[in-house]
């Protein structure tokens, strides 16, 4: 050990003082009795669901090396989403249908110019969904969210945010979970008419109450739900965590409402405090459920996490806000949710996820293509020299 | 020659992607499928200014789940999940992943348009295709005998063919060079392992060869076998249970002039009195015929019997034996060390198995009581530098006959090829057979004084073949000859290999004389090291244990330590052929001598 920072007392001291108030956050954050009364009225049972009849279910998921390649003032990132379709089979739970929808795969070059950044971001949207930026902003119902009446495609194109090329963290947010949108695009337009079809996250528009400025993803987020309400197949968003206040114990909730040692096989809509006149989300946290979306708190087995569903909120409107529609997505979910692999959490998303993920060792030979492509086109192979591994800082 | 695209073609579809490699070890990635230990992989690359193809065979497979982490986790959920499946992928969720070695690879030479194969000193592509040699598609066959063409020989003797897998590939047979039988080769396997069935796929390769050699024009040497048969198998094989006749069978199909030029004047010995056929005759050597060098080489004998031995046959020559039977030593025992009469009741006791009536090999020998000299051993000597395939029945034959058969025409034909090389004229070859059996006139020592004059005759009358009008043949011109040892154990062992044996002499410098020892065993670890790192050629089939494993594995003359897995699992039948001649080891299926002949139409 070449640091001593575990064993200082000024170290030791900082770490009892951060632990005592992360306690008293949990007491100050425990629910009133009202707000518990009505977790426990919320949360509702579905059954364990071992026959699916023609249930047809998919998922995606992204990832990539942000950036696979730097040098000088550029940056090369590499995004790869996946996305994988199954029906439901008497003989092995799922079976993967074929669909057009492959693996998703996009080298995106960006330097400090922004102009030729902004293009080569746009570009690699446009390659990664297949409608061009333009199409998407004007097909998705974003706009009427945000509350900004008639579109000027070209100026919310030029208000897109366009991080610096060197921001790794926010260039790679934009094109991983463009590229999953992406994928989920193409499942929703592929997937037959009552298909289920989940992305990993949220449905979250983190510029939504602003004026100007938005994201891409976010007007692809809501394309998806409008691409998904014409095809009359569902669209969600699964996290595997839930985000409520740590102080709610929903497990406490269910099992009074349950009856359960351990409750499993149950949901609960976080209320709307506009709507519905209470939320166990502080008024001062984050919106959930998201603009234009209904939030689920479900849980499909005692051994998996508390996760979150989000719908769009206008499809919710039209064909699920019934107790009956509720349970038999649920159990939808449920069933899709009995593969060995990922016991309580829905094979097909892990699937896209696995073929989407990649290793340390694709990682590097991802890289050293690059380098050999680029070199193969004339560069010089000693300008992609990793200066962190030279200085030996990796 | 078939081109890198074309093989790929023949090969396809693709079977996995290499994923980590060395020089010696690779990882691949592969479909799941129904795989055995010792499959054979090809990996086309052009990593170098040549195509290649490199040539793997598998050592070690496991079942992996594509990308999920641990498969641990998966089986406990299964067990442990009501109602849990295993979802069905379209991109293959359950593969395997194989381990193994780089038997090396097969470079393209443009010029000479053939594909040479190398030791593996050069690393794959990246992520390089895999294909498997499927046994059952003859053109996949192909491609791996034109690539292994080197280490498979074109000539020689066909052992068996490649296993890839747990089957043969048919079209790619694998040969032993003739040479090999002037080297030593160790065939271990345990019982029921196919040993015999190898020896007999071995003697009828080496028929085949001397047939190939009939002829005026015909410049190959022809090869000779001594090959003990305690079973009594080799003459009719399964005759006698509606299966193929034996080497007696391949000799009845033989021309006249074949059997006359290739086989006479016999290919089967044995200890039976009443013969069945032609080209049969009853073994027997003599008294006269055996040296106490012969007895150290298959009996425990201490020093002083040793001495005393030695001792006596200085004295009497190869009337030794009947002397000291005869309790007749004592008169005319000339001045020298006294020997206790327990070391002489001692070295008395260890020749008794060769007492008259006790044995039916050894005839008894004094012309002086009308006991003239009764032995086969100048015929088989004469035979063998001939060319010919000698089989010997000794199942009426006790152990230790066994024993002193093989010694003693091993000795004898080491001690003529040494004349012979000591020669280099007709009468000075005549001297040297004379000395070379231990007789010294001018110095009044016997030796085996008749031998030597049967032997000198037919080196007169030609049947000893060392002469070419007035020249010596070069040992060159003569047969390669082989000669099995079986239960080698028994006189292969530390404890017989000291000082005296023949068969330390002939492990060493039986090579440069042409003359090549069978050590066929059950067991390796029982073998004298000294033999073990003489063995040029290693046929190594399934053994008992793990000891057995090791030892094969570390005597072997070239590296098979990547095949202890597969040494584990070799079937009846199935070898794993090691040899000096070739760079790499290669793993057999003999064929089945009953359906080799079948397949002849025989």
């Amino acid at each position: 050990m070449r640091f001593d920072i575990h064993l200082r007392e000024s170290v030791r001291q900082r770490l009892s003082d951060l632990s005592s108030q992360m306690a008293t956050w949990e007491e100050q954050a425990a629910p009133s009795q009202d707000l518990y009364a009505h977790l426990v009225q919320a949360i509702q049972p579905f059954s364990h669901t071992t026959q699916s009849g023609d249930l047809v279910v998919g998922g995606v998921d992204g990832s990539g090396e942000f950036p696979v390649v730097a040098y000088g003032d550029s940056f090369v990132y590499a995004t790869v989403s996946a996305g994988t379709l199954y029906k439901a089979d008497a003989l092995h739970g799922l079976r993967e249908v074929p669909s057009s929808v492959t693996s998703l795969v996009e080298f995106t070059w960006l330097t400090g110019a922004e102009q030729q950044r902004k293009a080569a971001l746009l570009e690699s949207f446009a390659r990664l969904t297949g409608y061009s930026v333009e199409d998407v902003i004007g097909g998705s119902d974003y706009a009427e969210l945000r509350g900004s009446g008639r579109l000027d495609l070209r100026v919310v194109r030029d208000d897109l945010i366009v991080p610096p090329a060197h921001d790794a963290g926010n260039v790679g947010l934009q094109l991983r979970t463009t590229a999953e949108l992406a994928a989920a695009l193409r499942l929703i337009d592929d997937a037959p008419t009552g298909a289920v079809v989940l992305t990993d996250g949220t449905m979250t528009l983190p510029f939504v109450q602003r004026s100007r400025q938005s994201l891409f993803f976010e007007h692809l987020r809501r394309f998806c739900c409008v691409r998904a309400r014409e095809r009359d197949v569902v669209f969600g968003a699964l996290s595997k965590s839930h985000g409520m206040p740590s102080g709610i114990r929903l497990d406490d909730v269910a099992r009074e409402k349950l009856g359960q040692r351990d409750p499993e096989h149950w949901y609960l809509r976080l209320p709307d405090r506009q709507l519905d006149g209470w939320s166990p989300v502080p008024a001062d946290g984050p919106r959930v459920p998201p603009a234009g979306a209904v939030t689920y708190l479900l849980r499909l087995h005692r051994t998996t996490p508390i996760m979150r569903l989000d719908l769009d909120a206008r499809y919710w409107d039209e064909t699920t806000a019934s107790r009956s529609n509720e349970q038999h997505l649920f159990q939808n979910l449920d069933y899709a949710g009995h593969d060995q692999r990922c016991f309580g959490y829905p094979y097909p998303i892990k699937a896209a996820h696995d073929r989407a993920s990649l290793s340390q060792q694709e990682r590097v030979t991802l890289r050293k293509q690059v380098v050999d492509a680029a070199v193969g086109a004339g560069l010089k192979r000693t300008l992609f020299r990793d200066a962190a591994q030279a200085t030996g800082h990796a | 020659m078939a081109t890198i695209e074309q093989i790929v073609r023949s090969l396809e579809p693709r079977f996995g992607v290499l994923a980590e490699s060395s020089t010696s070890q690779l990882n691949v990635v592969a479909r799941n499928g129904d795989v055995a230990i010792g499959d054979l992989f090809l990996l086309p690359c052009r990593r170098g200014p040549r195509p290649r193809f490199y040539v793997f065979r598998a050592t070690e497979y496991a079942n992996i789940l594509n990308r999920t982490i641990d498969m641990g986790d998966v089986a406990r959920n299964k067990l442990t999940m009501p109602d849990s499946y295993f979802a069905e992928d379209l991109a293959e969720e359950q593969l395997v992943e194989l381990r193994g070695m780089i038997l090396g690879y097969a470079e393209h030479d443009d010029i000479s348009d053939s594909w040479s194969f190398n030791r593996p000193r050069r690393l794959p592509q990246h992520l390089t295709d895999v294909y498997r040699v499927e046994p059952s598609r003859p053109e996949a066959g192909e491609a791996v005998r034109e690539l292994l063409r080197t280490q498979l020989g074109d000539r020689g003797l066909v052992v068996g063919h490649l296993l890839a897998g747990e089957r043969p590939l048919m079209s790619v047979p694998v040969r032993l060079p003739v040479q090999a039988l002037s080297h030593h080769i160790g065939v271990f396997g345990r019982t029921g392992c196919g040993k015999s069935n190898l020896i007999m796929v071995l003697l009828d390769g080496v028929l085949l060869h001397n047939r190939g050699t009939h002829g005026p024009d015909c410049r190959d040497r022809k090869a000779s076998v001594f090959a003990i048969d305690p079973h009594d198998e080799f003459r009719t094989w399964h005759a006698s249970t509606g299966g193929a006749d034996g080497i007696r069978g391949i000799v009845h199909r033989y021309s006249d002039q074949e059997l006359t030029d290739l086989v006479a004047p016999f290919y089967y010995l044995t200890g039976r009195d009443v013969l069945e056929g032609p080209l049969e005759a009853r073994v027997r050597i003599s008294r006269a015929d055996v040296t106490p060098d012969d007895l150290v080489s298959i009996l425990d004998f201490s020093e002083q019997q040793i001495a005393f031995a030695r001792q006596l046959f200085a004295e009497h020559g190869e009337r030794w034996i009947g002397r000291l039977l005869a309790g007749d030593i004592g008169n005319e025992r000339e001045a020298g060390p006294e020997y206790l009469p327990g070391t002489i009741a001692a070295v008395e006791r260890r020749l008794g198995f060769m007492t008259h009536g006790n044995t039916r090999l050894v005839s008894r020998f004094d012309p002086e009581m009308g006991l003239q000299y009764e032995s086969l051993l100048p015929d088989i000597l004469c035979a063998l530098e001939c060319g010919r395939v000698l089989i010997v029945d000794t199942t009426l034959l006790g152990e230790l006959e066994q024993f002193l058969l093989n010694t003693v025409v091993a000795r004898a034909l080491f001690a003529l090829r040494r004349a012979v090389r000591l020669a280099d004229s007709p009468q000075r070859l005549r001297d040297e057979i004379v000395v070379a059996f231990g007789t010294d006139d001018p110095n009044g020592r016997i030796g085996q004084r008749t031998l030597a004059e049967q032997l000198v005759a037919r080196l007169s009358d030609g049947r000893l073949p060392y002469l070419d009008g007035v020249r010596v043949r070069c040992l060159e011109e003569l047969p390669l000859v082989h000669i099995l040892v079986e239960e080698a154990p028994s006189v292969l062992n530390p404890a017989r290999m000291r000082f005296g044996s023949v068969f330390r002499d002939i492990s060493r410098q039986g090579r440069k004389f042409g003359i090549g020892l069978g050590v066929v065993s059950q067991q390796v670890t029982e073998i004298d090291s000294g033999v073990l790192t003489q063995l040029n050629t290693q046929i190594t089939m399934a053994l008992g244990n793990a000891d057995e494993r090791r030892e094969a594995i570390r005597a072997a003359s070239a590296d098979i330590g990547n095949f202890a897995q597969e040494l584990q699992v070799l079937d009846r039948g199935q070898l794993l052929l090691s040899t000096s001649l070739r760079d790499i080891a290669l793993p057999i299926q003999v064929p089945d001598f009953d359906r080799l002949e079948s397949d002849r139409g025989w």
